[in-house]
């Protein structure tokens, strides 16, 4: 049985290149220092739709469908996987061990780098269909950040 | 008269000498000059000259503490050229063999094994996407997906079950 800290150990270790590590975190702190939240939250949406748009998802019948698609592509890149739950109003979307906390600090995903997965899933929804009524946005986090982000489809617009 | 006067009537007769209508006719103006700038992100606020920059006496007279752009930007100027003539000189060119320490072995990292995991990882989760390509198209509409963003969007009545109990006869109930 492995415990959770050695897996919140491994992942902090591994999931972002000690080469990269300190110049994100010294980017987390100029562009917080210079911007805020909710700017650096519409620009990390803006970088989540080119990625997402970078790494296209073919046309789902499914929700399972759209979830392994999300996977594959989240797998190519490192950045963890998803979880779609059909809540009957809305849709939950769970992303567990995204690079974020890790690359920008855990007080940076809450305030702002979390608009990464809003614009990434938005964009890919979008291309699926997706009514203009309907927005991903991340829920607020009971538990800290954490290996998992919670995020909601549905009409509520932040 | 300015020249701009005689610009109707230039115009007129060119058209009148060409043939079609005057009246469509606009004279090109300055893109720059016509748009308000293009929207960018304004990662680091830059001061923009206003009178504030150039009432210096109150600055200059003393000990008031002026705005952070405006003062901040001359003197990491000023400091720049004094600092990176002495960072630079420390350069010195180490030995060779240090940089193949830095990329020693390609060993380590055991290729047969990962060569032996990935493609089956990656087989397993791309397979959904392969099936759902290949598979028949569906026409819009038609998807449980799109069911899906229907009810989410609230354009579709959520199932008989979960609206509230009305049942299958509700619709004769709301009319009676």
């Amino acid at each position: 049985m492995i415990s959770d800290d050695v897996l919140l150990q491994y992942y902090e270790r591994i999931t972002c290149s000690p080469q990269w590590l300190e110049f994100n975190r010294a980017l987390a702190a100029e562009l917080g220092a210079g911007l805020p939240p909710a700017e650096l939250r519409a620009l990390f949406f803006r970088i989540g739709e080119r990625v997402a748009q970078s790494m296209p998802v073919p046309r789902c019948d499914t929700l399972e469908q759209l979830q392994a698609a999300f996977n594959a592509r989240w797998e190519s890149i490192g950045w963890g996987f998803a979880a779609l739950q059909d809540q009957g109003e809305h849709l939950h979307i769970t992303h567990a061990y995204s690079p974020l906390a890790i690359a920008f600090g855990a007080p940076s995903v809450d305030d702002w780098a979390v608009g990464f997965l809003e614009g990434a899933y938005q964009a890919w929804f979008v291309a699926q269909g997706l009514p203009s009524t309907l927005f991903v946005r991340a829920m607020s986090h009971e538990s800290g950040t954490g290996p998992q982000l919670q995020l909601r489809l549905s009409k509520e617009q932040a | 008269m300015s020249q701009s006067d005689h610009q109707p009537e230039d115009v007129a007769s060119l058209f009148k000498k060409f043939g079609g209508d005057a009246q469509g006719y606009r004279e090109f103006a300055d893109p720059d000059a016509a748009r308000p700038s293009a929207p960018v992100w304004a990662l680091v606020p830059t001061p923009t000259p206003t009178p504030t920059t150039t009432s210096t006496p109150a600055a200059a007279a003393g000990g008031a503490a002026a705005p952070l752009p405006a003062d901040a930007a001359p003197a990491v100027q000023a400091e720049m050229p004094a600092e990176v003539p002495a960072a630079a000189v420390p350069f010195r060119p180490t030995a060779p063999t240090s940089v193949s320490a830095l990329w020693p072995a390609p060993a380590r990292h055991e290729p047969t094994q990962i060569r032996q995991q990935q493609p089956q990882q990656s087989q397993q989760s791309v397979r959904p996407l392969q099936a759902s390509a290949s598979a028949t198209p569906v026409a819009a509409g038609t998807r449980a997906l799109d069911a899906m963003f229907a009810r989410w969007a609230g354009t579709t009545p959520m199932p008989a079950a979960s609206v509230g109990g009305h049942g299958l006869l509700s619709r004769w109930r709301s009319q009676g």
